[in-house]
């Protein structure tokens, strides 16, 4: 089920209401029938896959717990096997048979490998790592196993964040799963605005710019010698990609607050941030310190010295890219970002005098200046991201700086303006919420009187029934 | 300390704070809503249809007030490529095009129900692309351009309800079936086969209920809807053609981008489009009207897979006349083209073959 759909209007009503109707021993068992419901909208047979790794990571928490020495990392070991064995099979076996094809027809060989005809579980990538969070922490000593069965299968099936995250940790949401919450008018107020939010960045913003970006990045040998096309199309992709994920975890976190769960944020208003760094720190938070925290950390993080920090976070980068995806699109899009994260690290003191003058000018004109810049690094990996190929990505490289014309592909003008009112509202609202906001989890800047709010939020409805796109399309984040 | 246990025993108290406060609020935002929604679509109603240029002026005409003899339906490759007013001098009947751009069959479906509630054309000319049976999601999307007609034309409602069952959910309709997705012999088809849950667990149709909102049936046209005010493009004979000739780089690059568009995979005939097709064909021919059934010159050949021989299938059938020109490599020459549309040019040479060909080979006599 996806949240923009008309079955998610009706379904999470119906979930919430009975939550608080249920006594509180009941929730859980209500909340993972909801879920198993909310996943097995889009493929049933594949909820067995996760069921699979539901009971061996149970077992693995239990076994892990119990036991000493090299035992302990033996069971670590078997769950992380199990975890990466599915994520092998069905995001990269296919990968893997055609990168071995490619390699073996250099040398002239022709081996007899078969490509797998099987659709990518939804959100799988998402659900293996919370799962193998779980297990991590089990071993790490920093969390004891749950020993209801339910309760584990509800923290990785949890529907708000089951097939996108935000990717949690057993410390933040197990115990949640076993506090009562009550009916709490401001937090379901809140979390309802934060949904409404969400709704509008998806089917507002992102699924109106995605056609314009669809008509440039599927098809960019129609736009040869159109620099701007392309251009804008990478701009709006940038836009696009951040709307259409962060829309999604802002529903995912909104929905669970008002249930009176508190989930990780994912995105903190990226593309505010004032360097490269500070954007990949606000950007899709729970993925990042995971690999922080499990690969980066693990490896030395920076405490062995710079370069081998930098040789670090190429390790989370590259398997960050990898995640993604199973294509070298994925890899080639970090590893660009990599490079731009690597040299503010390398050339640390000129990019300080850089700073230094802009902000000399104006305070605003430097944040203006750093926060285009570290925008347009963004904007340089997507272009791996969003293309079908790396030829593909490259030619579209190429374009962006062949300075030929000025000719512009236009395409359906009402998608090029409601797009361009949609980024207008965003950096409002983003804006709003970075530099004036007193409430730091105050969504909309609305107004003080009740009638006010009344008309306001009306208002928002209205729009999204008027310009948003419902044709209930699924957020970018699931194929992952 | 004393407020601190004051707050907590309030809480244990009353457990479930503002449960009534929240309905409240609920139930009054509700009502401005509605009242927004409302006033917001009685304006965009009175807005799109007082236009008197622009495309939604165009299609108001076509389904209310067009009473042509003869009538062009297609796409845009239906809109450019037939020149209404030769088939007009030439035939001796009035002609209209009523070809839009990004339509199907389904548009093409809706006007002929329309028509037909209010006269008999005596010529019925339907462009498709040979790839046209095709079953395409995007064309299921673009059913929205009937939904500002869907609360006073009951002729288009079961058609636009079509948009809520496009991805197979959704329950459909005494006339229509569920499209299918995935092509057979096929491990996705497997799992398809398994079914969404969504079929059983909520069969609704959404757009059934969306079109409650009195604002939903404007959604994405406000723009247009303003621009149209300002704007004086009128078309009499609903004939748009294309200036400017292709490059020959631009010709190479079509013709590479539709190759890889005729290896996708998992194509299959979809049993809605053939149903609006044969619905056409019968529901004019009964009213004494013809039908010819072309596809327009192509500088970039389609596919000539099962699309292709469902439409003859379904021509056959009927008995009525079918001539593919997309092969006629006599037209494929860039001087006759803009992209894969035809020029003027380019369309006032084919309408006029056209015109010879209705009148010597397919209804010789008649006109």
């Amino acid at each position: 089920m996806v949240f923009n759909s008309f079955a998610f209007l009706i379904f999470f009503p119906v979930v919430t209401i009975l939550y608080f109707l249920l006594p509180h021993k009941w929730r859980w068992l209500h909340l993972l029938i909801a879920s198993c419901v909310f996943y097995m909208f889009f493929i049933p047979v594949y909820i067995v896959i996760l069921i699979f790794t539901i009971i061996i990571d149970y077992f693995a928490g239990i076994l892990i717990d119990r036991a000493q020495g090299t035992r302990r990392k033996m069971w670590l070991l078997m769950s992380i096997v199990a975890n990466v064995g599915v994520l092998a099979v069905f995001k990269y076996y296919n990968f893997f048979i055609m990168n071995t094809l490619w390699i073996a027809n250099l040398f002239g060989a022709h081996p007899d490998l078969q490509y797998l005809n099987i659709i990518l579980p939804i959100g799988l990538s998402f659900h293996t790592f919370q799962a193998m969070s779980y297990t991590i922490e089990v071993y790490r000593g920093n969390f004891k196993p749950v020993k209801d069965f339910g309760i584990y299968s509800l923290y990785v099936m949890f529907y708000p964040q089951l097939v996108a995250g935000p990717i949690e940790r057993p410390q933040n949401l197990i115990h949640q799963f076993y506090e009562k919450h009550e009916f709490d008018y401001q937090r379901v107020v809140s979390g309802l605005k934060l949904m409404l939010w969400g709704l509008f960045k998806k089917v507002v913003i992102a699924d109106r710019l995605g056609a314009y970006v669809a008509n440039v990045f599927n098809f960019p040998h129609q736009h040869p010698g159109e620099p701007l096309t392309f251009w804008v199309a990478a701009w709006f992709f940038a836009i696009q990609l951040y709307c259409d994920f962060g829309g999604y975890s802002d529903i995912a976190i909104g929905s669970a607050r008002v249930m009176g769960f508190t989930l990780m944020t994912n995105f903190r208003r990226p593309y505010l941030g004032q360097s490269v760094g500070e954007v990949w720190q606000r950007w899709h938070i729970s993925l990042t310190t995971w690999f922080r925290d499990y690969v980066f950390n693990p490896l030395g993080g920076y405490r062995r010295g710079k370069w081998r920090g930098i040789f670090n976070l190429g390790v989370l980068m590259f398997l960050a890219g990898l995640w993604h995806g199973a294509n070298w699109t994925y890899v080639l899009c970090f590893l660009v970002f990599y490079v731009f994260l690597a040299s503010r690290l390398i050339i640390r003191k000129p990019l300080q005098k850089f700073d230094d003058i802009v902000y000399k000018i104006h305070p605003l004109f430097g944040r203006i200046v750093n926060t285009i810049l570290a925008f347009h690094c963004g904007i340089f990996s997507y272009v791996f991201f969003r293309s079908g190929s790396v030829s593909d990505a490259l030619y579209y490289y190429q374009q962006m700086f062949s300075f030929k014309s000025l000719k512009f592909y236009e395409g359906d003008a009402s998608t090029l303006w409601y797009g361009i009112f949609g980024i207008i509202v965003l950096l409002v609202i983003e804006e709003w919420q970075e530099n004036y906001s007193k409430d730091k989890e105050a969504v909309f800047p609305e107004p003080k009187a009740m009638w006010g709010k009344f008309v306001f939020y009306a208002a928002v409805i209205t729009v999204i029934m008027l310009i948003g796109v419902f044709d209930a399309s699924q957020f970018i984040y699931f194929q992952f | 300390m004393q407020a601190n246990s004051s707050t907590s025993s309030s809480e244990v108290k009353h457990p479930s704070r503002g449960v009534g406060k929240f309905f409240r609020v609920v139930l009054v935002l509700l009502v401005v809503v509605i009242a927004f929604d409302q006033v917001g679509g009685y304006i965009l109603h009175h807005m799109y249809f007082s236009a008197k240029s622009g495309p939604f002026a165009e299609t108001t005409f076509t389904f209310t007030k067009m009473d042509q003899d003869g009538i062009i339906l297609g796409s845009s490759r239906g809109r450019r490529n037939y020149n209404p007013n030769l088939l007009a001098d030439s035939l001796g009947i009035s002609v209209y095009n009523a070809g839009h751009d990004g339509q199907t069959i389904f548009y093409e479906q809706s006007i002929i129900r329309m028509a037909l509630a209010r006269y008999s054309p005596k010529l019925v000319i339907i462009d498709l692309n040979p790839e046209e049976m095709y079953y395409r999601e995007v064309h299921y999307d673009r059913l929205n351009v009937l939904a500002p007609y869907f609360k006073d034309y009951p002729e288009v409602r079961s058609i636009y309800l079509l948009k809520g069952i496009r991805d197979g959910t959704g329950e459909g309709d005494d006339f229509f079936v569920k499209p299918a997705k995935r092509s057979d012999n096929s491990w996705d088809n497997f799992w398809f086969r398994l079914h969404s849950m969504e079929e059983w667990v909520l069969p609704l149709n959404a757009e059934r209920f969306k079109m409650f909102s009195a604002v939903y049936p404007y959604n994405s046209t406000v723009l247009d809807i303003l621009t149209a005010l300002f704007k004086n493009r009128k078309s009499e004979s609903g004939f748009k053609p294309l200036k400017g000739v292709i490059t020959r780089e631009k010709a190479d690059e079509l013709i590479r981008e539709n190759a890889k568009l005729r290896e996708t995979p998992g194509k299959v005939v979809d049993a809605n489009k053939l149903k609006g097709l044969e619905e056409i064909i019968s529901t004019v021919t009964a009213k004494g009207g013809k039908v010819v059934v072309t596809m327009s010159p192509a500088l970039a050949p389609f596919g000539m897979e099962p699309s292709y021989k469902a439409v003859q299938e379904v021509c056959a059938k009927y008995g009525v006349p079918f001539k593919d020109y997309s092969q006629d490599t006599g037209y494929a020459r860039l001087e006759n083209f803009f992209d894969n549309h035809m020029n003027k040019d380019g369309a006032n040479l084919f309408s006029s073959n056209l015109a010879h060909d209705i009148k010597s080979q397919f209804f010789p006599g008649n006109f």
